[in-house]
């Protein structure tokens, strides 16, 4: 990952050079995210727009310049699940209206930053039995071009059910984190 | 077996040593869990899981979206830098410097037909209430207000449009309150005079919807077509805040 901290510093003393650093190295994994939500691609676009415009806005509230790539993606979460709920997709997607990241997504550990790993992510994806479920998580975190409305095109199924398999997988990687988190906390 | 739930996780988080078989438990796979997880936030930690599942994505060499890029500088601009909480204090300053009144105007309705704009309009509502202290608090939808409360809002709509203000009671037809002119973009609800509009609670109970359709509808009879959009072809074109009023 580029040294993301030292563009977040520089952009909270109002440089917009580094606004325009972070806007493009965070770009994509925003885009990615936003695309595991069954939404059309001017939407993605938008939503992609409103959540940098949210989280440079609330830059200056910022606590620890680590925590902006995290923060970003909390925001972009909320705006795709606004999203949905407005479209009306499904009951279980939740509703924050006007739900900001928490700042207190740098109040962890640091030995829990240096935890967070993609071997994690791998290591679930490997431990998954095969079938439509892992396709699914390997289509889109580690080849990571197709969309949810393309892999449900791809394996025939509805987009909503795709984007449900990510937010199953999603929720390992929670639990796997939250392991961590509750051992950091403890040693 | 010791599975999550609210309080356990709360627990858990507070002191990890409270819960040691949960603790245990968490570090291998569990489909209740998980199932729990996926539709409880923990605080502070779901950036860091879609950091985990996206982090190639950051690490991989990245092109600028120069259009993107100069889109949200514009955007950015437009808007006015103030934060919510910020502008709706100065705004509200300003009302009471200048004597005018929080309180929407509670217009009678009219006779004539309905005028709406083309599709899809995407409009989103937000509120903040307005304490008895004169600060200015987020409200979500779904919260509940005292009855002494004034509500302000603030919208996000992707195109220009007149819309319709209706105030929803439980059980009640709804009551046009007036119309108002939506810009592209995220701004404070103002009159067309450019005052903040406020909607009081003063002398509601129970749930209170106050929602915005693009259009302007005219007469109580267009009510249910203009609120029947919240559900039907075009739900994201219509802005809603609900609160439950406590007297």
């Amino acid at each position: 990952m580029e040294d993301l901290s030292g563009w977040v510093s520089k952009a909270q003393g109002g440089d917009e050079a580094a606004y325009r650093e972070l806007f493009r190295a965070c770009r994509p994994a925003v885009v990615r995210l936003l695309r595991g939500f069954p939404l059309d691609p001017d939407e993605i676009e938008d939503l992609v727009q409103e959540s940098f415009a949210r989280a440079f806005r609330g830059l200056p509230r910022l606590k620890a310049s680590a925590a902006f790539a995290p923060w970003l993606l909390t925001i972009a979460r909320n705006r795709a699940l606004t999203a949905m709920s407005r479209k009306s997709v499904g009951e279980k997607f939740k509703t924050e209206l006007e739900h900001e990241a928490p700042v207190s997504a740098a109040m962890h550990p640091e030995s829990f930053h240096q935890e967070v790993d993609v071997a994690v992510v791998r290591e679930l994806i490997e431990q998954m039995p095969e079938g439509s479920e892992k396709e699914t998580v390997v289509l889109f975190y580690v080849e990571g071009e197709l969309s949810a409305r393309e892999i449900a095109e791809r394996q025939g199924v509805g987009k909503s059910a795709i984007t449900m398999r990510l937010e199953r997988f999603r929720a390992r990687i929670k639990r796997e984190l939250l392991a961590r988190l509750v051992r950091a906390r403890w040693d | 077996m010791e599975h999550l739930t609210e309080e356990r996780l709360k627990a858990l988080l507070a002191d990890p040593s409270s819960h040691a078989a949960l603790r245990e438990h968490l570090k291998a796979p569990c489909e209740v869990c998980e199932t729990f997880l996926a539709s409880h936030e923990v605080d502070g930690l779901e950036g860091h899981v879609d950091l985990a599942a996206l982090k190639p994505h950051l690490d991989a060499p990245a092109t600028l979206d120069e259009l993107g890029w100069q889109r949200l500088k514009k955007g950015m601009k437009r808007k006015s830098p103030l934060r919510l909480g910020a502008a709706l204090a100065l705004a509200a300053g300003l009302a009471v410097a200048l004597g005018l009144t929080l309180a929407f105007p509670r217009v009678a309705p009219m006779e004539q037909g309905m005028k709406g704009p083309a599709s899809p309009l995407h409009l989103e509502l937000m509120a903040a209430a307005k304490a008895a202290d004169g600060s200015f608090y987020r409200v979500s939808d779904g919260a509940t207000v005292p009855g002494s409360s004034t509500l302000v809002f603030r919208y996000t709509i992707n195109e220009a449009a007149q819309a319709t203000l209706w105030l929803v009671r439980e059980h009640q037809a709804p009551q046009r309150l007036g119309t108002v002119r939506l810009e592209p973009g995220t701004h404070e609800l103002t009159s067309a005079e450019g005052a903040l509009v406020g909607v009081s609670m003063q002398g509601e109970v129970g749930q209170v919807s106050v929602v915005v359709v693009p259009g302007e509808a005219q007469g109580p009879e267009e009510a249910p077509r203009a609120l029947g959009r919240i559900d039907s072809e075009a739900p994201s074109a219509v802005g809603r805040v609900t609160v439950h009023v406590q007297p």
